[in-house]
């Protein structure tokens, strides 16, 4: 079995010199297959620098991150693109779902990319809202549902492709009490 | 776009359909005007009726001397500038497809009585009489008193001088009270057919010359044209003109690329954030790409559908005396050309948002 990530001595640094800040100084982290990993410190400790680099979404200053055994310094734009879409399921904290379609199909939007045909990305993205309890807000928009519907679609989204991971950066930290026990697992 | 092109596309078509009209197998005589040495001779009446000669011009089947000159028209209290005046011999009607559409032609009787008889162009026939029947009533031209016998029928503007705007008559008759006994203006020539046309121009050249007493390789004082070579000069002519217009609508054509671009780089900013969402969740630089592209081409086919159509109106107006034609292809082109504006000035903002990193997009608020 070969580990989903592996990082190695990851430095990222915003800025240069005086007034440069470290976020990240030589992370190491190694997670395998089914692992439950949560990642907490204080504010502005790193935790969503860290999660945007395993996300491909920005690039380390040094160091190697390996997802699912790509080494992703080496890939281009399109293999990274391709990579977002195959391997990486991304939830965020402010949800950001496309806010003009309805949530299917936000939901829909991953497989579009992956080139899925119309038929297939129906019934998958059904299958995911169903998943989180959605199905009958499937024609909404997302300025419709409330907090912890619209994350819900967000993570149906994120789980849609069936991803080798997925990395959600405080997910219900937006979100008050009881939306929160809606989107936990 | 299409309303200019139209324009120009009409001016051509009358400008070709009026020649057209004069006949393939016509061919005109006209002075040179100017020349160096003071011994050229004016055509004359004689000249032109030298070259119908079934010996020496076997395919010349009509000749008809011709002179132009311009005339106030006056009918009661209505007066009228003439575009033009022509002195001819009834010959000349056949020659270049006129026939009457009220009253009748004039004929040679006329002309060796010098009768002061006019046959009009229904432009002028319009101007002078309004509703009125104008023949049998009696016109001054430049104060001398003609009558009318005929209204010819109506053939259309070329664009560059108006067919109908015209007052034919006797030559003699103009010549003894308006033009008085200078050179001709030209000697239209009739051909037997088309195909012989190039053998009536080299018999022509031979008894002009004859006449005339130009030796071989001596510049004449005169100049043959045939129809053909009249259409050419007209056209290069023409040409110029739909050019111009084409250069206006070009420069019209960059000023709205430019506004497409503004449109879209305000729409990527906009949308910065979806972009970012859509990288996100892997959305390849291809498929944003092609997102704003087709945006900004949807945009401006919009445009040019929205331009066929004014166009499409204008020109069933008639503008400045042209009427525009409007031709098929060129409403395929408008279309084509909005597409690719739109893809040509589109590619900008698109790959502005294309080339955006996903993290700045996300972060934008």
């Amino acid at each position: 079995m070969r580990p989903v990530i592996v990082v190695s001595q990851l430095r990222k640094t915003y800025g240069t010199g005086e007034t440069a800040v470290h976020a990240l100084r030589g992370v190491d982290l190694t997670v395998w297959p089914g692992e439950y990993v949560a990642i907490m410190g204080a504010s502005g400790s790193g935790k969503s620098t860290l999660l945007n680099m395993l996300g491909c979404l920005d690039v380390p200053t040094s160091g190697k991150c390996l997802l699912d055994g790509f080494g992703v310094g080496r890939l281009n734009e399109r293999q990274l693109a391709l990579l977002r879409n195959r391997k990486i399921g991304f939830v965020f904290q402010s949800f950001n779902l496309v806010p003009r379609v309805s949530a299917l199909a936000n939901v829909e939007l991953p497989l579009v990319y992956s080139g899925l045909r119309r038929a297939a990305r129906r019934r998958r993205a059904l299958a995911a809202l169903d998943l989180v309890g959605l199905s009958d807000r499937a024609r909404h928009l997302p300025n419709e549902l409330s907090g912890g519907q619209g994350q819900r679609v967000a993570v149906a989204r994120a789980l849609v492709t069936g991803p080798a991971m997925l990395l959600a950066d405080e997910p219900t930290g937006n979100l008050d009490r009881a939306s929160t026990e809606d989107v936990r697992p | 776009m299409i309303l200019l092109i139209a324009v120009g596309n009409g001016a051509s078509a009358a400008i070709t359909a009026s020649i057209q009209g004069l006949g393939t197998n016509v061919v005109t005589v006209s002075p040179v005007r100017g020349g160096q040495d003071a011994s050229a001779r004016p055509l004359t009446t004689q000249d032109a009726h030298a070259l119908v000669d079934p010996v020496g011009a076997p395919d010349v089947k009509s000749s008809s001397p011709v002179v132009n000159t311009s005339a106030t028209a006056t009918y009661g209290q209505t007066s009228y500038d003439v575009g033009s005046v022509a002195g001819t011999e009834p010959a000349y009607f056949a020659t270049t497809n006129r026939e009457a559409a009220d009253g009748q032609l004039f004929t040679s009787e006329d002309v060796t009585t010098a009768r002061k008889v006019v046959v009009l162009g229904a432009t002028t026939a319009q101007s002078l009489f309004g509703t009125q029947e104008p023949v049998g009533k009696n016109v001054l031209l430049n104060g001398i008193q003609f009558t009318v016998v005929g209204v010819l029928q109506e053939k259309g503007s070329t664009g560059l001088q108006n067919s109908d705007d015209v007052a034919i008559a006797p030559i003699s008759a103009v010549q003894n009270s308006l033009s008085g006994y200078g050179s001709l203006s030209q000697i239209v020539v009739q051909a037997s057919s088309a195909d012989s046309i190039s053998l009536a121009q080299a018999e022509i050249t031979a008894i002009l010359d004859a006449r005339h007493g130009i030796r071989a390789g001596a510049t004449a004082d005169f100049q043959i044209q045939n129809s053909a070579q009249l259409l050419e000069t007209r056209t290069s002519a023409t040409e110029m003109f739909t050019v111009l217009l084409a250069a206006v609508a070009a420069i019209s054509l960059l000023v709205g690329g430019i506004g497409v671009t503004n449109i879209m780089l305000v729409t990527v900013t906009e949308r910065i954030r979806e972009i970012g969402i859509r990288k996100a969740i892997g959305a390849p630089r291809s498929a944003i790409l092609g997102q704003f592209l087709a945006e900004a081409t949807m945009l401006s086919l919009f445009g040019g559908l929205l331009g066929v159509a004014i166009g499409l109106i204008g020109s069933r107006f008639t503008i400045s005396g042209i009427k525009p034609v409007v031709v098929p292809s060129s409403i395929l082109l408008a279309f084509a050309v909005s597409a690719l504006i739109g893809l040509f000035f589109g590619s900008f903002p698109a790959n502005r948002a294309a080339k955006l990193r996903p993290i700045d997009a996300l972060r934008h608020e």
